[in-house]
């Protein structure tokens, strides 16, 4: 009983509740770093981090932090790890740091990040909070990734995938090249892919939904 | 009182959507015809290609329309079984098919779509832009009735937008008009002229009678106006849009027309703005879309002149010349705020309502008086110049002339050509042309200039044909064999005035280095001049 | 000690800063480390550029010339390459370029442009960088008059030129001033 429930604290975030997908949570990174799968994973590897790094920190101190400044706290503590982030990601990954550019450090101003620091990390054990973080990181990872990969195929025809620490290519396929839609590149894509992605998602939670609402009335019958 | 609950149009007689929609259908394959026909006469690829691309985009927006409709009429045809079980699964699904996509009319869209495209549009083109304009444009707001946006203008746009430079105007073939390939439209001839027509030779019979290349749809505007006139009397367009449309376009051109210093050749100017850039086709068969314009009478008349406005504004001070289509979007968006804002309006108060239509036709006059005005000196050969060309003359033996050109943007001096010009007076041929100097920065044009001793750089490739830049040396430059004055002299233009250059020329310089090129004829026709050898 | 910390005007300011004190520390500690490592990069791409300038290994000295803080300017440097020629090396940022600023150091010789060199722009989508990129030397002869600015990139060509206007007007001071 106690293992379903800390799983299902892991398994949650990553599709039933997405926070991109079905919270409709922190949409501005989205936008601005899926126009490629190398810089998506990037980004989605980022917040994992930095997600990691405060729920660990702030369900540690939660006994400790008063009331009425626990904000301001939480948000020195956000910031603090983004910087880290930022400059860790500024010597060892130059490449994608330059190419993230300023959306490395409005992870800062994420709403997800803030969400679940106030929402989970500061009311439950560590453990829970870890595995919150966790879940809800590769939620967003997921969420981008699908969008990056879409929006890039679409836009230059393939998809390029570099190890970010050494700036070499893995591999890079881009096989209807000269069908490509460069209009998928740009902010207008991005809106319209991710508004068709989240309708699709959408379209299948509900009907699954109105599945098991229908086994489960018919089980009663 | 019965209140139908369907969504616009309202109809008052017993005729179906249907066969209003049918009648439409008809009148676009009539024009589509026209199009295919004319298309033919320039080259059978040509007319081929106009035939694909109608029947690739009907056939996609179909095929897409079947696919989104698929689950729901499955899962309608699976009802009508269970309901009665004799029924065959598959032809009710079929059944239920076909009736929502013969309400749904995909195929009109399909059919507009393809006349805004031009004949040399790539296939996939068509269909990426079919499959982006009945899907977003359509479906995803509700299907007919509810959508916002006229979904071929969506498909148009996007294609503009995303594959700009593929919408050729060309197809690859031998032609017998050249000016197809160097994708200058009348519309961009005229916007790069400053909407002046002088010195361009734009025949408004050639016009009308549609012998000159746009998009499929917009060329034969005189059969288009008949059949707006036929459409509008069997009630299956509503006349006050395009007759408050076009109307309006015509009195602010013809107010800049008087501006500008046409006088009484403003008629005819005004008339030929009209016939351009697929005006007649958006009014009679866009605008009068009855599910994007208002329900009320005097919001059409509101949507039509504020199309009309906006249509002005995009054509006369922004770069786009085919500002139609963006005017069209602009009034759908504003089509529900129309709709509110009259119902406000009881028939008490007429004046709000005339107020508004009188006030935005106001607009539109006083822009037109001022575009005139400002293209006033536009019309003066001087002003026209964007780029100034100068040279100096001397002669430095018998027939042997120097010359400096040189030319610059408001006094600053970008590059120079000097050439010696060796010329045969009884002839009337120039015999030898060396060049001594040119711009220096290694680029497409000094490549061009000898004949490909610099290397024509693959940076240029963007822009220059190599194989062109290389014939005109051959025959211009390189003179194996005496080139005639008139060769040189009718590529410059009867004037004095770069901009006057007529399409044909603007033909023969494009070849990526058209600086460089105009500064050549320039130079050369300049020697011609002071050796008096001009006639 | 439990009353004080029940006190509010105790507890939070307590509170706020020891939490401001750790991560700071801790923001310094990584700045630490990774500072360094950022700055070599840094070193790395403009040691780069300084090769591709002359050519590689041409550079026999190098003294930096201190100047008045302009918009443009990053850096003076006297250079002495292998022919013993005396050439001053600006290392300058175009400003208010739309596409994205460039860091880009000019070699200045007898009051013309006689080399220039990117600073770690390596791959970029710009139509005009890539009309100026090394090896293009499309700037080299500017003497601030004769300036010609490549078609469809005008943006970053006037970008280019305001930047070697201002070193070109440093030199001239150079020459008549001190």
């Amino acid at each position: 009983m106690d293992t379903q429930k800390k799983s299902r604290i892991f398994l949650n975030p990553l599709l039933k509740e997405n926070p991109i997908l079905v919270l409709i949570l922190g949409l501005c990174p989205v936008l601005g770093v899926s126009e490629t799968i190398d810089k998506a994973i990037g980004m989605g590897m980022a917040v994992i981090l930095v997600l990691f790094c405060t729920n660990l920190v702030i369900s540690l101190i939660r006994k400790l932090v008063p009331n009425e400044v626990r904000i301001p706290i939480y948000i020195v503590i956000i910031a603090s790890f983004v910087t880290m982030v930022q400059m860790l990601m500024n010597a060892f990954t130059p490449e994608l740091a330059e190419s993230l550019g300023a959306f490395i450090p409005l992870i800062t101003v994420n709403c997800i990040i803030l969400g679940r620091a106030e929402a989970f990390a500061s009311k439950n054990s560590v453990g829970d909070s870890i595995l919150d973080a966790l879940g809800n990181g590769f939620g967003f990872l997921i969420a981008v990734f699908l969008v990056a990969f879409f929006r890039e195929f679409l836009a230059t025809g393939g998809w390029k995938l570099s190890n970010p620490f050494t700036n070499s290519t893995i591999f890079e396929i881009r096989p209807l090249a000269d069908f490509a839609i460069p209009l998928f590149g740009q902010n207008t894509g991005a809106f319209l892919t991710l508004g068709i992605i989240i309708g699709i998602v959408t379209a299948i939670r509900i009907s699954s939904e109105q599945r098991k609402t229908l086994k489960a009335k018919k089980e009663v019958q | 009182m019965k209140f139908s609950m369907s969504p616009a149009p309202f109809l008052r007689r017993k005729r179906t959507t249907l066969a209003i929609m049918l009648e439409l259908t008809i009148a676009l394959a009539l024009v589509w015809l026209a199009s295919i026909i004319y298309y033919f006469t320039i080259g059978t690829n040509h007319g081929l290609q106009a035939i694909l691309i109608g029947v690739v985009s009907t056939v996609t927006m179909m095929l897409v329309e079947f696919l989104f409709y698929l689950p729901k009429c499955i899962k309608d045809g699976k009802e009508a079984v269970s309901k009665n079980s004799e029924l065959n699964c598959f032809k009710e699904t079929m059944k239920a098919m076909g009736y929502k996509l013969s309400h749904s009319f995909g195929w009109v869209s399909g059919l507009i779509l393809a006349l805004l495209l031009p004949v040399g549009t790539p296939l996939y083109v068509v269909v990426v832009s079919a499959i982006i304009a009945i899907l977003v444009g359509k479906l995803l707001f509700g299907g007919f009735g509810y959508n916002i946006f006229n979904p071929a203008i969506v498909g148009r746009i996007f294609a503009q937008l995303c594959f700009g430079t593929s919408l050729a105007y060309g197809v690859e073939e031998s032609v017998s008009d050249f000016t197809i390939f160097t994708g200058a439209t009348v519309t961009s001839q005229l916007s790069n002229n400053n909407w002046m027509t002088t010195g361009l030779d734009i025949d408004l019979w050639k016009l009308l009678l549609g012998n000159y290349q746009g998009t499929l749809g917009e060329t034969f505007t005189l059969l288009i106006l008949v059949i707006g006139v036929v459409l509008a009397i069997r009630k299956v367009i509503d006349w006050k849009v395009p007759v408050f449309y076009v109307g309006t376009l015509y009195l602010a051109s013809l107010l800049a027309g008087f501006c500008g210093g046409y006088g009484l050749g403003s008629f005819e100017y005004a008339l030929i703005q009209i016939s351009i850039g697929g005006i007649m086709f958006g009014a009679v068969f866009c605008l009068t879309d009855p599910v994007t314009n208002p329900t009320s009478p005097s919001g059409k008349v509101i949507f039509a002149v504020g199309a009309a406005l906006f249509t002005f504004v995009i054509r006369y001070f922004a770069s786009a010349p085919e500002g139609v289509a963006y005017s069209i979007l602009l009034m759908n968006m504003l089509t529900p705020l129309i709709d509110r804002c009259i119902k406000g309006f009881t028939t008490k108060k007429l004046l709000p309502k005339w107020g508004v239509i009188g006030g935005i036709m106001l607009a539109s006059m006083v822009l037109g008086v001022s575009s005139g005005f400002v293209n006033h000196g536009a019309y003066d050969a001087e002003y026209r110049r964007q780029n100034e060309f100068s040279s100096v003359v001397e002669k430095v033996e018998d027939n042997v002339y120097h010359v400096e050109v040189e030319q610059g943007e408001k006094g600053r001096v970008w590059s120079k050509i000097e050439m010696k010009v060796t010329l045969d007076m009884n002839n009337r041929t120039v015999t030898k042309i060396e060049v001594l100097s040119y711009g220096g920065n290694g680029g497409f044009g000094d490549a061009l200039l000898t004949g490909g001793e610099i290397e024509f750089s693959d940076d240029f490739a963007y822009f220059g044909d190599k194989n062109k830049a290389l014939a005109f040396y051959d025959k211009y430059i390189k003179l194996d064999s005496p080139l005639s004055f008139d060769e040189y002299l009718t590529i410059y233009g009867k004037e004095n005035s770069i901009g006057n250059w007529s399409s044909e020329a603007k033909g023969v310089i494009r070849v990526g280095a058209t600086y460089t090129t105009m500064g050549f004829i320039y130079g050369v026709c300049e020697v011609i001049n002071y050796a008096g050898g001009a006639q | 000690m439990k009353n004080l910390w029940e006190n509010k005007f105790v507890r939070l300011p307590l509170s706020l800063a020891a939490v401001c004190l750790i991560f700071s520390s801790l923001l310094a500690l990584t700045n630490f480390v990774t500072d360094p490592i950022i700055a070599s990069m840094q070193e790395e791409k403009e040691k780069k550029a300084y090769e591709v300038l002359y050519g590689e290994g041409s550079i026999l000295s190098r003294d930096e010339v201190s100047f008045e803080a302009t918009d443009n300017i990053n850096s003076i440097t006297k250079v002495v390459t292998t022919d013993n020629v005396e050439h001053y090396v600006y290392n300058l940022s175009t400003k208010n370029v739309i596409s994205g600023d460039f860091n880009f150091l000019a070699g200045i010789k007898d009051g013309k442009v006689d080399a220039y060199s990117f600073i770690g722009v390596e791959n970029n989508n710009n139509y005009g960088f890539a009309e100026f990129s090394n090896g293009k030397d499309r700037l080299v002869g500017y003497d601030g008059s004769n300036f010609s600015i490549v078609s469809g990139a005008s943006n970053t060509s006037n970008g280019f030129k305001t930047a070697l206007d201002a070193a070109l007007a440093h030199y001239a001071s150079l020459s008549t001033g001190a």
